[in-house]
């Protein structure tokens, strides 16, 4: 067999393989490749940045443990940007896998920066039945959250002496692996005239774009790359995220080396099976005219 | 004049003269109205800034309540002893538990730092063991303590809420009724605001002129009050620290509709040396107190800024209904072919061959969305031809609703193809609500059964592609239908064939061939003509620069 | 009972539909109360399909383990899992080593949930990369103009999204054009072209089709003219 057959039958047990190693490696050895930002990205960030200080933040982190690589970064970082602006935080998750994962977030951030839960931000927990949700929020969110994740009742809480409903919000950022965001823009959002921006997954930014550019998103950050830029511009604007904070912010871009690795062995892997595949033809061809 | 009242008004005037230097100008020209559809509770404010707004710039906004209000908020005798009782109830149940929570609290701070000591001091293993035993006890007490004062707190919210705010309402009610005793009778409806973030919060689009404020004007700031911020008589009164109830610092409450309210203003400035730090001197300074006049929040029977949607909602409606009916009439409506169904017949027809199974996934959304009732329709269809195929189903759910209503559906179908005998309720069933998890079974099941069909429709995320391949690797034909547009790709790659989007939502009809079915396509497909000449005439509209103030409207998306 | 199965569900549909429809432009305090009481209906819903979905996977597995279908074993498993984790979940007491009782953190519960279900899940999602490479090797070929252009967009949007798509721009030789300066190779701006012009039209053309489908899907509903869903033909 020549080498033209070989790949194009290639078992895909080795290009599994070579993604592992490419996945691997540079997580071991890192290059830290410089980052660049994008303006969906960099629209997001200063939308956080140019709320005065001590704005009410919703953010709804729905998503569960199996898209944590690509989107818890996005809300540590989130979270850091807002309580080092002071920003008082609501978050929520419309997710059931999702819980655990916002409590590790909010107590390990909220403990970095002395933020007290009830006062400075709430974790109201997990709700089913998505836009069910988000419309009892837009009418009361301690009516739809009597309850906070810890049990406690939200209606005594300081931070909902003066926020009642999705209303007196000053932005809600939507953090999902699904369609949810559709569902903020829809019964939040838009009805309710609060700007509003998206973090979600690689896979489904693309679809988020018409939002953006209608202007019902301010920005959307996509997948391991999104987080990893907002990490960057944090890092830009706020020096002290580079030294202390750094168990906070950069999760991120760590794991651009190995995307990047691996987007590149996927693109020369295609363009090697498609010479493979115009040699193959062409032989083909040949063997036509010869016989 | 003595020498106590001389000293005072010397320091009047002294505080006096730095709020001339930093006053701001007083609004100008201020209009207030009623804001058009909404609730009733809330009013608009709109004024001529004279010179630009800075964020030192502040203002808050006070109403003065009527007696018409405060008869609102009047309690009966009967709530009124309601609520006396319930309080004295939770203070007789509460307050020892209030001291047992600090001094837990006392305890376990004192343990923690004890335990944080011996790690700092290197203390033998044993011994931090121990102090961590202490700490974990200390921490449970605090905790026990801790829920059952927050459970008694719930327990008082609920005998007094009693279906109303009645406990909220008594507590402004008493406010309201002190304030007007002691003549301070204007109450905060807008806590200082600064300038520059007026007019972003609460405004609602301006569409058909049905905004009285003209908010568009330049230099026109506008603002929206729909509460009264009132600080807790309970706290006040310091009568409910034995209930631990304290945490309300301030009660907000809503504008009640059709009563007149009396507006009035404060604007501040400040140093501009000094802008925002009080404890310097700085912070803002009262400059003017003026009166705005009268206003009363009406509620709206319909949203006028909705109307856009209305006439939409109804010109669509009846297209489809008139092709509905138009349909009956006239059976024979032609339907582009759809080759992703032409090739139902021949995916089940191979499955019989072959001896194995039909695999339908019908998405991974709940059944109140409408990609998994479409999907449910189609398998109805897809059901009554396996049954007269003779082969078997295998229906996997991750919504135990959407399993329930596919058993009934499947039941049905296989009844109607005159199978009932050849249906197997539980290969219809509930894998899990977890969305990898569910994956990751249903791949399994792909793998061991081997289907020689699968069908995938509804609603798919991430997993899309973990089936569609995993689907593709066990060799069985695939039709795949979605309107998840971001899953299509994966779809299109690893699929025999995909349904694009409203092609899932037209299967149920083309399946059926039913004339009532296929003309509410047909109807759908005017409505799409129409809503492509309106996108062409607002683009071409706006290459032109030309503007018609009727359609803008109309098409400002909500 | 034709009437319990048949036109009262039909009747409930309508009813609710325009119901929920008209609704949504009365902004006043009766609609808003209306809302406010469907939505819990639908969340206490939800909750009961908790106890519904759970009944039918013992009911499954029960079953598949007395028939000792193929892969039974695998049942036992399921239901194993099942019970320790709803056992951790109530069990009114901390298991040996765990300071926490129920679903707190440091208990048991949440220890299972740490350590087990996170990493198989991120196991099951990070299965995609590796499916993706091969389906992208297998799939994508030059085979006409169409797939041509497929095939350049999947590249530039690959290596676009990722910091080596910067280095790879910043590299090549700039020109100058009306006052500006571009690189020969800028993914950036490439990626944000595809994205923004291309994507999106597409994405769009969609979406309107499948939300007027949805209207249509609704009317069809509301009017009782679609009637499979309940699982009657016709």
């Amino acid at each position: 067999m020549d080498f033209v057959t070989l790949i194009l039958n290639l078992d895909r047990k080795i290009i599994f393989g070579c993604v592992a190693l490419l996945v691997v490696w540079p997580l071991l050895v890192p290059i830290q490749m410089p980052i660049g930002t994008t303006p969906e990205v960099r629209s997001i960030f200063s939308a956080i940045d140019a709320l005065p200080n001590g704005s009410d933040v919703m953010i709804a982190a729905d998503y569960d443990p199996s898209s944590k690589p690509e989107l818890q970064p996005f809300t540590y970082s989130l979270l850091a940007h807002c309580f080092e602006k002071d920003h008082k935080v609501h978050i929520l998750t419309l997710w059931p896998g999702g819980p655990a994962l916002i409590q590790q977030a909010i107590e390990e951030v909220g403990a970095q920066y002395g933020k007290s839960s009830g006062t400075d931000y709430c974790f109201l927990g997990y709700k089913p039945g998505n836009a069910a949700v988000v419309g009892g929020l837009t009418n009361s969110i301690t009516g739809t959250y009597p309850t906070d994740f810890y049990n406690r009742p939200t209606a005594n809480m300081p931070i909902y002496q003066r926020v009642q409903r999705v209303k007196d919000c000053d932005y809600i950022v939507d953090i999902a692996a699904g369609a949810t965001v559709e569902v903020w823009i829809a019964f939040a959002s838009a009805p309710e005239n609060v700007p509003m921006s998206a973090a979600c997954t690689a896979v489904s930014a693309a679809g988020y774009y018409p939002y953006y550019q209608a202007g019902q998103l301010d920005g959307i950050s996509g997948g391991m790359k999104g987080s990893a830029e907002y990490d960057v511009l944090l890092m830009d604007k706020y020096p002290n995220f580079k030294n202390g904070g750094a168990r906070i912010a950069g999760n991120a871009v760590k794991g651009m080396d190995a995307q990047s690795a691996v987007h590149l062995f996927i693109v020369l892997s295609i363009i090697l099976a498609n010479i493979c595949y115009f040699i193959a033809n062409k032989r083909q061809r040949e063997e036509r005219r010869n016989a | 004049m003595g020498m106590g009242k001389r000293l005072l008004a010397c320091m009047a005037l002294l505080l006096l003269l730095p709020l001339h230097a930093y006053a701001v100008p007083a609004p100008a020209d201020v209009e207030l109205s009623d804001v058009a559809n909404d609730e009733g509770n809330a009013v608009a404010i709109s004024w001529d800034w004279d010179g630009s707004p800075t964020e030192a710039d502040q203002f808050s906004v006070e109403l003065r309540v009527n007696d018409q209000l405060l008869k609102h908020f009047e309690l009966s005798q009967q709530e009124m002893q309601t609520l006396t009782d319930a309080r004295n109830w939770l203070s007789g149940e509460v307050g020892t538990l209030l001291d047992q929570r600090s001094s837990a609290k006392a305890e376990m701070d004192q343990a923690q730092s004890d335990l944080d000591q011996s790690i700092i001091d290197k203390l033998p293993g044993s011994e931090v063991a121990g102090l961590r035993r202490t700490y974990w006890q200390k921490y449970r007490v605090f905790r026990r303590l801790d829920k059952q004062i927050a459970a008694l707190q719930a327990k008082f919210a609920a005998r007094t809420y009693k279906g109303e705010d009645l406990r909220l309402k008594a507590l402004t009610w008493e406010f309201l009724n002190e304030a007007m005793r002691n003549g301070g009778e204007w109450i905060s409806a807008a806590a200082m605001a600064p300038m520059a973030s007026v007019g972003t919060k609460g405004a609602r689009t301006d569409l058909f002129g049905v905004n009285a404020a003209r908010r568009n004007d330049a230099g026109r700031l506008y603002f929206t009050v729909d509460s009264i911020s009132v600080p807790n008589p309970g706290t006040a009164a310091s009568d409910d620290s034995s209930t631990g109830l304290e945490q309300f610092a301030s009660i907000p409450i809503n504008l009640v509709p059709d009563i007149e309210y009396q507006l009035r203003m404060s604007t501040y400035g400040a140093a501009e040396s000094n802008p925002m730090d009080p404890a310097a001197g700085g912070g803002p300074q009262l400059a003017e107190q003026i009166s705005l006049g009268t206003v009363t929040p009406r509620g709206n029977a319909f949203d006028k800024s909705k109307t856009n949607n209305l006439v939409f909602a109804l010109l669509f409606s009846m297209i489809i209904l008139a092709f509905i009916i138009l349909a009956r009439r006239n059976p024979n409506m032609f339907i582009r072919r759809i080759a992703g169904l032409e090739a139902v017949d021949e995916a089940i027809g191979r499955a019989t061959e072959m001896g194995k199974p039909v695999m339908y996934l019908t998405g991974l959304q709940s059944l109140s969305e409408l990609s998994t009732l479409a999907a449910i329709n189609i398998l109805g269809r897809v059901a009554g031809k396996i049954a007269d195929y003779e082969s078997d189903l295998i229906v996997p759910n991750r919504d135990p609703v959407v399993q329930t209503v596919a058993q009934e559906v499947v039941k049905e179908g296989y009844a109607t193809a005159g199978r009932p005998d050849a249906y197997r309720e539980d290969n219809i069933f509930f894998l899990t609500d977890d969305q990898f998890s569910f994956t990751a079974a249903t791949c399994g099941i792909m793998m061991r059964d081997k289907p020689a069909a699968i069908f995938l429709m509804g609603y798919y995320y991430a997993e899309s592609l973990l089936l569609a391949e995993t689907g593709a690797a066990t060799g069985a034909i695939q039709i795949a239908g979605t309107d998840a547009e971001h899953q299509l790709p994966f779809f299109i790659v690893t699929c025999d064939y995909t349904l694009i989007g409203e092609e899932l939502y037209a299967a149920s009809a083309y399946l059926s061939r039913e004339p009532m079915l296929l003309g509410s396509l047909k109807g759908q497909d005017i409505a799409k003509a129409l809503m492509m000449a309106i996108i062409l005439l607002q683009a071409i509209l706006f290459i032109f620069n030309g503007e018609w103030k009727f359609f803008k409207d109309m098409v400002t998306p909500l | 009972m034709i009437f319990l199965k048949r036109q009262l569900p039909i009747i409930i549909a309508f009813v609710a539909g325009i119901m929920m429809w008209i609704r949504y432009y009365i902004p006043s305090e009766v609609s808003t109360n209306l809302e406010d009481g469907y939505l819990e209906w639908v969340r206490i819903i939800v909750g009961f399909a908790a106890i519904l979905g759970i009944l039918s996977l013992l009911q499954h597995h029960m079953l598949k383990i007395r028939m000792k279908r193929p892969g039974f074993a695998f049942s036992y498993v399921t239901i194993a899992a099942f019970a320790l984790m709803m056992f951790a979940g109530f069990a009114p007491f901390n298991f040996p080593g765990f300071a926490e009782k129920n679903m707190e953190t440091g208990s048991l519960f949440n220890w299972l949930y740490e350590f087990t279900f996170i990493p198989m899940q991120a196991t099951m999602f990070s299965v995609l990369a590796f499916f993706i490479a091969s389906a992208a090797f297998r799939a994508f070929r030059a085979r006409s103009m169409e797939a041509t252009l497929l095939l350049v967009a999947a590249i530039i949007m690959m290596v676009g999204r990722v910091p080596i798509g910067d280095l790879i721009s910043n590299a090549t030789p700039t020109f100058m054009m009306f006052g500006n300066e571009y690189h020969f190779i800028d993914f950036e701006e490439w990626t944000g072209w595809l994205l923004n012009v291309p994507n999106a039209a597409a994405k769009r053309g969609i979406l309107l089709g499948v939300y007027l489908s949805q209207i249509a899907i609704s009317i069809r509903i509301i009017f009782g003219i679609e009637r499979t869903y309940m699982g009657g033909g016709d």
